[in-house]
C-alpha cells in the first residue's frame, strides 16, 4: 500500500509533473463530453480537421510571442465559422470543403514553421503535445476554457439534443439552428485548442473520438454517455501521464495509447453491444 | 429567438393563396390555392414526386414560397411552433441515444424556453401524451429499439407535447400492418377533439376516400379539393396519375406506385 502510495506521489513532488497532471486530467474529463457530439453527428473527420488547421495560428502565436493558445483559439473559430459558412453556401460537399481548408491551413503553419531555426522541435511539440511544457498561465487559460464549454453544453444541453438527433426537428421547432450549430463549432473549436497542449495536433481526434466512442458501447443515454466518456478520458490521461513518467516515454501518445486500450477492451467485452456479445448472441450472424 | 406567433382567431388554421414554390431549382408547386378548416382531416393524395412533401415543409415553415402566400392562423408560418410536422423516412440518427420520453420531450423545447430544463410539468405531459398514443409502457426505451409504427405513435406523441394544432404527417400509414394503421386512425380521432387539424400524405386511395373529411389531390397543381366522393372521380384521378392507376369492378383504386413517377 505504501509501496503505491509513493509510486503516485513521487512524480508530483516536480511543478510540472503536478501541473501536467492537472492539465492531462481536465483535458481528459472535458474533451469527450464534447466528443459525444462528434460521434453522435458523426464529425470525427471534422474534428481532425480542426486540429490540423489551428496549426498557423500557433505558429504565428509563437512567431509573435503570444500565448500560442490564444492563436490558435482565433484561427479554430475563424476555421469553423468558415467551414459552415462555405458548405452551407456552395455546391461543394462539406468533407471536401473541409478537406481544402484543412491540408491549405496545414500547409501555411508547416511552411510558416520551417522559416523557425528550431523547427524540427517545436513542431514535434505542437503535433505531440508538450504536458509537462504547461506553464501555470497556460493551465489557468486551460481551465477557463474547460469551464466555459462545459456550461455553454450544460445551457444549451436540450437545444444541442434536438439539433443533433433530428435536424428537420429543430428546424419545425424554430430554433436558431445556424447559430446553435455555430455555437457547437466554435465549442469544439475551443475544446481542440485545450487538448493540444497535452496530446499535440495529430492526436487530439483520439481525445475527441476514444472516449467518446467507448463510452458509446456502454450505454443508450446521452447524459450518461458524456459522464462515461469524461470518466474514461481522465483516467486515461492520468494513467497514461504516469506511464510516460515510469516508462520515460512521450506523454501524449502513452495517454492516447490508454484510450485506446480502453475502447479496445470495452469493444471485446461491452454487454450488449460489443464484438464478443454481439458474436454469442443467438441468431447472431 | 423571436416569440412565436399569436394565432390570429378569425383565421383558418391554414390558408394558401396562389402558392408556389420552388425544390432545387424547380416548381415543386404552383399556384396552390385552398383553406383547411379547424379539426378537419385532410388527405393529401397525388403520385410521387407531386409536392406532397414540399407542400408539408411549407407549412411547417422549413421552405419557403417562391410567390403567393401560406397563412398559419393568419400569418406566415416562419414563427409558428403551433406545427408539428412528421416526416415520411425518419430524419433522425436511428442509433441516437435517447429515450422515447426524451423524444416527446423534444414537442416542448420551445414552451420551456433558453436556457431552462424541464419542470415537473413538462414530464407530467410527456407522460400524458405517451398515454394517448398507447407508447406509456415505452417510455424508458430507446427510440431506435421500437418498429416504425411505434416510432410514429412516439412522433406523434411529441406534436401532442408541443400542443400542436395542426399536425402533418407524411405517409405515416405506409408499411404499417392493419392494426398499426387502425391504432394510427384511432390516435388521430382521438386528437381532433382538440381540435388538432390533421394532413396525412398517402397513396391509400381507399383509406383516403373512407377515413378523410377531405381530399386534397395533388400533382405539382391542384387537381382536386373536397369531400373524397367528389375528389376521387377517375377523371381527376386520371389527371393527377395519368395511365398509373387501376379501377377493380367492385369500385376499389389501386395506384401502381411501383412505376409511377418514373416515366
Amino acid at each position: 500500500m505504501e509501496t503505491l502510495i509513493a509510486w503516485l506521489v513521487e512524480p508530483l513532488t516536480y511543478p510540472f509533473m503536478l501541473r501536467g497532471l492537472w492539465a492531462a486530467l481536465m483535458i481528459g474529463l472535458v474533451v469527450p463530453v464534447l466528443g459525444c457530439y462528434v460521434v453522435l453527428r458523426g464529425m470525427a473527420f471534422y474534428g481532425d480537421a480542426l486540429a490540423h488547421i489551428i496549426l498557423p495560428g500557433v505558429v504565428v502565436a509563437f512567431l509573435l510571442g503570444w500565448p500560442l493558445a490564444l492563436g490558435a483559439l482565433i484561427v479554430g473559430v475563424l476555421a469553423a465559422l468558415a467551414i459552415g459558412g462555405i458548405s452551407s453556401s456552395t455546391a461543394i460537399r462539406e468533407d471536401s470543403a473541409i478537406g481544402v481548408v484543412f491540408a491549405g491551413a496545414l500547409a501555411l503553419g508547416v511552411l510558416l514553421l520551417s522559416v523557425q531555426r528550431s523547427y524540427a522541435v517545436d513542431l514535434a511539440h505542437i503535433l505531440f503535445g508538450d504536458l509537462l511544457g504547461v506553464s501555470p498561465a497556460d493551465l489557468a487559460l486551460m481551465a477557463g476554457l474547460s469551464i466555459a464549454a462545459l456550461l455553454t453544453v450544460l445551457l444549451f444541453y436540450k437545444e444541442f439534443l434536438v439539433l443533433s438527433f433530428d435536424r428537420v426537428l429543430a428546424t419545425t421547432m424554430q430554433l436558431p439552428v445556424r447559430l446553435l450549430n455555430n455555437l457547437l463549432y466554435v465549442l469544439l473549436a475551443v475544446v481542440v485548442v485545450i487538448s493540444i497542449q497535452a496530446v499535440g495536433i495529430a492526436l487530439v481526434v483520439a481525445m475527441l473520438v476514444t472516449p467518446a466512442s467507448a463510452a458509446y458501447l456502454l450505454t443508450r443515454r446521452l447524459p450518461r454517455m458524456m459522464l462515461l466518456a469524461a470518466a474514461i478520458g481522465g483516467a486515461s490521461g492520468v494513467l497514461g501521464l504516469y506511464s510516460s513518467y515510469y516508462l520515460d516515454v512521450a506523454s501524449g501518445p502513452a495517454i492516447v495509447l490508454v484510450a485506446t486500450a480502453v475502447f479496445g477492451l470495452i469493444f471485446l467485452f461491452a454487454p450488449g453491444r460489443g464484438f464478443l456479445s454481439g458474436r454469442m448472441r443467438p441468431g447472431a450472424a | 429567438m423571436s416569440l412565436p406567433q399569436q394565432h390570429d382567431s378569425q383565421a383558418p388554421p391554414i390558408r394558401a393563396d396562389r402558392l408556389s414554390v420552388r425544390y432545387n431549382g424547380n416548381l415543386a408547386l404552383e399556384q396552390l390555392s385552398f383553406a383547411v378548416g379547424a379539426g378537419e382531416r385532410i388527405a393529401v393524395v397525388g403520385p410521387n414526386g407531386a409536392g406532397k412533401t414540399t407542400l408539408f415543409k411549407v407549412l411547417a415553415g422549413i421552405l419557403q414560397p417562391a410567390s403567393g402566400s401560406v397563412e398559419i392562423h393568419g400569418h406566415g408560418p416562419g414563427r409558428h411552433v403551433c406545427v408539428g410536422y412528421v416526416p415520411q423516412r425518419a430524419t433522425f440518427n436511428l442509433d441516437f441515444p435517447v429515450s422515447v420520453a426524451e423524444v416527446v420531450m423534444m414537442g416542448r423545447i420551445r414552451e420551456i424556453g433558453l436556457l431552462r430544463w424541464p419542470r415537473r410539468a413538462d414530464w407530467s405531459m410527456v407522460d400524458s401524451a405517451l398515454a394517448r398514443v398507447g407508447m406509456q409502457d415505452y417510455r424508458a426505451r430507446p427510440i431506435g429499439s421500437l418498429s416504425s409504427g411505434q416510432q410514429q405513435r412516439v412522433f406523434l406523441a411529441q406534436t401532442v407535447a408541443q400542443q400542436a394544432d395542426i399536425v402533418l404527417l407524411d405517409e405515416p400509414l405506409t408499411g404499417l400492418d392493419l392494426p398499426s394503421q387502425e391504432i394510427m386512425f384511432e390516435i388521430l380521432d382521438d386528437l381532433r377533439h382538440g381540435p388538432v387539424t390533421v394532413l396525412v400524405a398517402t397513396h391509400d386511395l381507399n383509406l383516403a376516400s373512407s377515413r378523410f373529411d377531405k381530399v386534397l389531390l395533388l400533382n405539382r397543381r391542384l387537381i382536386a379539393y373536397g369531400e373524397p366522393q367528389a375528389t376521387i372521380t377517375p377523371e381527376n384521378l386520371l389527371e393527377a396519375y395519368g395511365g398509373h392507376l387501376h379501377v377493380f369492378a367492385d369500385g376499389r383504386l389501386l395506384v401502381d406506385t411501383h412505376h409511377e413517377g418514373r416515366q
